[in-house]
């Protein structure tokens, strides 16, 4: 009984001193910060303000939260000049590429500081969340030209239509506060958490791929119509223009060939959609696709996951900030 | 219910826990004749638990083939009546051929004369039905010979059968070499728990982070080789490599470790076959129960090099075609074993020549040779991974083109190489410093002190957390 009390202490001891090295690894390879509830409603959530993050379980970048919790090279403050403000999913956030790399990045030096781009995005924020959150995001940040709302699928349900148009899209929840932050904050459990109990990744989902099915009715058109509508309506009146961009995944078919998965009644209706209520419809499927078959390059994936699977990489976001750039030139005549 | 499942974990704490229960004095005094009986009991009641998992009808397929085996080696140890022994061995592969073959067979002969396919059978294939058959094969076989005598006991037989550890992707126990220790006072203890829990720690960090990561970049190309560089399409392949043998080599060490924790000794299955010279040594250090199986109970009976060389060829492409046929029914499978038996045929030849044993030891041609025997190897497991001829080509063509395309490299597959070039150049060292042949061994820490506690519990820990945890079910589970 004494030998068997002796190794239980012995165990506990090794065991603790794993657990500390473990998470001192885990800080290097896998440390997302914790998630609160945005005040400002400009998102559902917020990440902690300036912390360190790494996602090594998919590309190999780092970087830190600015003051506010978003994925930016700098700070913002209060009554700041945002020309352009970028909304969107995880793709959009960006946190798998180096912060210089991602689309806000990318506008900043393309604009040369005659536009300054601030980013929110965030993950789990599907276009139904980007669009719900749009008018606290305005009165937020007064983006004084544009808003840019990214989206990798164009296939909606009408529940979803539904219930952002009604105003009852189910909040994205942060667990905070007490035991449950504590936990959070040890990157080892938090990795193990995300890796075992948790699907969408742990940081409020966005993982890509996931393309619901298509609805073939008239509500879907009349929803989305009233959605998109009243989201360029609200731009209009903070004087910004709306800009919607789609992000497909590319595929390759047994030959090679590039093809992506959009559903041409999808693109037909979101396009006629957007183009009815002013909004500017940046389809990237051209883009993407000719970056694969001439450049063989996919927008998608990284070194360390399925190739062109998974969230968007350095390549993807110089594609979509390369889209968004000539459209705003364009419409700027 | 995998290896690398919590339900395992589960089941195997409970199995372990009923065993651990007969260590116990008061029981011990209990039942001090019937003790044996009784851990075989629990294990063998476990073992039909653990394949019933998958499905409870393929119990009774199992069941059928133990009753063929121990009936027909008793039936011959009564008689001598050799009828026994050929009903013995026929009617499993009778077995073997419907589950598995029948369907090939009939789709190949209806392609050859063009004729539409009529007489399919929609049945399941009974996981590990070729690693039972061929253990039950090996019982008969065994007592004919007279190896072993014919066991009086079912239960013995049974559990030399289902025994759960090797069940469904081996290592194939010969039973000359499991039913003797049924009659040893084997079971669990702390010293075989330490020795077996860091086996399969082992094992499980070489199927769950090497190659199960590694198989998000594989399976990518393998499904697409058109979309990607040669250079990708090469490393894939090297990939997979490293991918089978972390795999297949992992789910040997955990089974290793579970009998071993259980008091039991399965023999070793793989011993760093990628620095084989040759393919003859390849075999002997890949799949060494397979290999040693085919050997003893086809190669050998067919003639093996007794009856000339002409004969011996043929043997050798006969034993290595069956190998092939044995690891699934499609001709890519087939080719693969062709072309291995093709290499050792080739290697038989070459060996015979003058001035082979000088080369052999020239440092510069060892290394060469390790590298070409590691790339022949490495083509050739495009058939066995290919799933089909036309995806198998497009492989080749990628690379022998030098196709443009994407261009990955899958930071897995270099790590998985990294890694398996590290533990090489371990055992490599280790060899040298204790002037022992060059074998893989695995690094053991002492379990009662504070030390080897840490180093285990943090190589766990690092485990679970590089771990991919998307649906991989083992490669030879379709075997």
């Amino acid at each position: 009984m004494k030998k068997i009390s002796a190794w239980i202490l012995k165990a506990l001891a090794a065991g603790l001193a794993a657990l500390l090295l473990l998470n001192i690894w885990c800080y290097f390879y896998y440390n997302v910060p914790v998630h609160y509830t945005n005040e400002t409603g400009a998102t559902e959530y917020r990440w902690e303000s300036n912390k360190f993050y790494r996602k090594g379980t998919e590309g190999f970048a780092f970087g830190r939260t600015n003051n506010e919790g978003f994925n930016n090279l700098s700070d913002y403050e209060p009554g700041q000049e945002i020309e352009i403000l970028l909304m969107g999913s995880s793709h959009m956030e960006g946190m798998n590429t180096a912060q210089e790399d991602n689309a806000a990045a990318v506008l900043n030096r393309l604009f040369e500081g005659e536009k300054y781009t601030y980013n929110i995005g965030t993950s789990g924020h599907t276009m139904e969340y980007c669009l719900s959150n749009l008018e606290a995001a305005l009165d937020t940040y007064e983006p004084s030209e544009y808003v840019v709302i990214e989206t990798r699928t164009l296939s909606f349900t009408t529940g979803d239509l539904a219930a952002l148009v009604n105003g009852e899209l189910k909040p994205i929840e942060s667990h905070t506060g007490g035991l449950v932050e504590l936990l959070q904050k040890l990157p080892y459990l938090r990795l193990i958490y995300t890796k075992y109990f948790n699907d969408d990744g742990g940081d409020g989902g966005g993982a890509a791929g996931s393309e619901p099915l298509t609805e073939n009715s008239g509500a879907l058109d009349s929803l989305l119509s009233q959605a998109l509508s009243t989201a360029a309506e609200s731009c209009r009146e903070h004087g910004a223009q709306l800009i919607l961009v789609y992000d497909p995944t590319v595929y390759a078919d047994r030959e090679g060939r590039g093809y992506t998965q959009t559903e041409s009644e999808d693109l037909e209706r979101f396009s006629r959609c957007c183009g009815d209520s002013g909004i500017a419809f940046v389809d990237l499927t051209e883009s993407f696709l000719n970056g694969y078959e001439q450049q063989h390059k996919l927008p998608y994936g990284f070194l360390n996951t399925s190739p062109g699977m998974g969230h968007m990489n350095s390549w993807g976001h110089e594609l979509f900030a390369r889209a968004v750039f000539e459209t705003i030139n364009e419409l700027e005549g | 219910m995998t290896f690398n499942s919590l339900t395992f974990a589960i089941f195997f704490v409970i199995v372990c826990g009923l065993m651990a229960l007969t260590n116990i004095e008061k029981i011990r005094r209990l039942l001090p004749g019937n003790l044996l009986r009784l851990r075989h009991w629990v294990l063998l009641l476990a073992s039909y638990v653990f394949y019933g998992w998958w499905n409870w009808k393929c119990c009774f397929l199992m069941l059928g083939l133990t009753l063929v085996a121990y009936l027909s080696a008793g039936a011959y140890a009564r008689d001598g009546k050799k009828f026994h022994v050929v009903l013995g061995v026929v009617l499993p592969l009778v077995i073997l051929g419907i589950f598995k073959y029948f369907n090939f067979f009939i789709d190949s002969f209806c392609d050859v004369f063009g004729i539409s396919r009529a007489g399919s059978l929609n049945i399941l294939l009974p996981v590990g039905i070729s690693f039972y058959t061929f253990q039950s094969l090996s019982y008969t076989i065994d007592v004919y010979h007279g190896k072993i005598k014919a066991e009086k006991s079912f239960k013995n037989v049974a559990l030399y059968i289902a025994f759960f550890p090797q069940l469904v992707a081996g290592p194939i126990v010969k039973a000359g070499e499991y039913i003797p220790q049924l009659y040893e006072d084997r079971n669990i203890s702390l010293d075989n728990f330490r020795q077996g829990i860091q086996f399969f720690a082992l094992g499980l960090f070489k199927k769950i982070v090497i190659a199960d990561n590694i198989s998000t970049f594989a399976d990518a190309v393998y499904e697409c080789p058109a979309e990607f560089h040669a250079i990708t399409v090469l490393l894939a392949v090297a990939a997979y490599s490293v991918q089978i043998y972390c795999d297949f080599s992992g789910y040997s060490d955990m089974a290793v470790g579970c009998a071993k924790c259980l008091g039991y000794d399965l023999s070793r299955n793989f011993n760093l076959p990628y620095i084989s010279r040759n393919v003859t040594e390849f075999w002997k250090r890949w799949h060494i129960s397979l290999s040693t199986w085919l050997m003893e109970y086809l190669y050998i009976p067919l003639g093996g090099n007794r009856k000339g060389k002409r004969r011996r060829y043929i043997n050798l492409m006969l034993t290595m075609l069956i190998g092939g046929l044995w690891h699934g029914a499609a001709w890519t499978f087939v080719a693969w074993g062709g072309l291995h038996g093709l290499a050792l045929c080739l290697h038989k030849l070459f060996m015979g020549r003058p001035g082979y044993g000088k080369m052999r030891d020239n440092a510069l041609v060892s290394a060469l040779s390790v590298l070409g025997t590691f790339c022949f190897v490495s083509l050739c497991w495009i058939f066995f991974r290919a799933g089909d001829f036309a995806t198998a080509m497009k492989v080749f063509a990628a690379i022998f083109t030098w196709q443009q395309g994407v261009v990955h490299p899958s930071s897995w597959a270099l790590l998985g190489l990294g890694c398996m070039s590290l533990a090489t150049l371990a055992a490599w060292i280790r060899s040298r410093k204790l002037g022992t042949a060059l074998e893989g061994y695995y690094p053991q820490v002492k379990l009662d002190t504070v030390p080897g506690l840490l180093v285990f519990f943090l190589f766990v820990g690092l485990t679970l957390g590089l771990a991919y945890t998307g649906e991989n079910p083992f490669i030879y589970f379709q075997f």
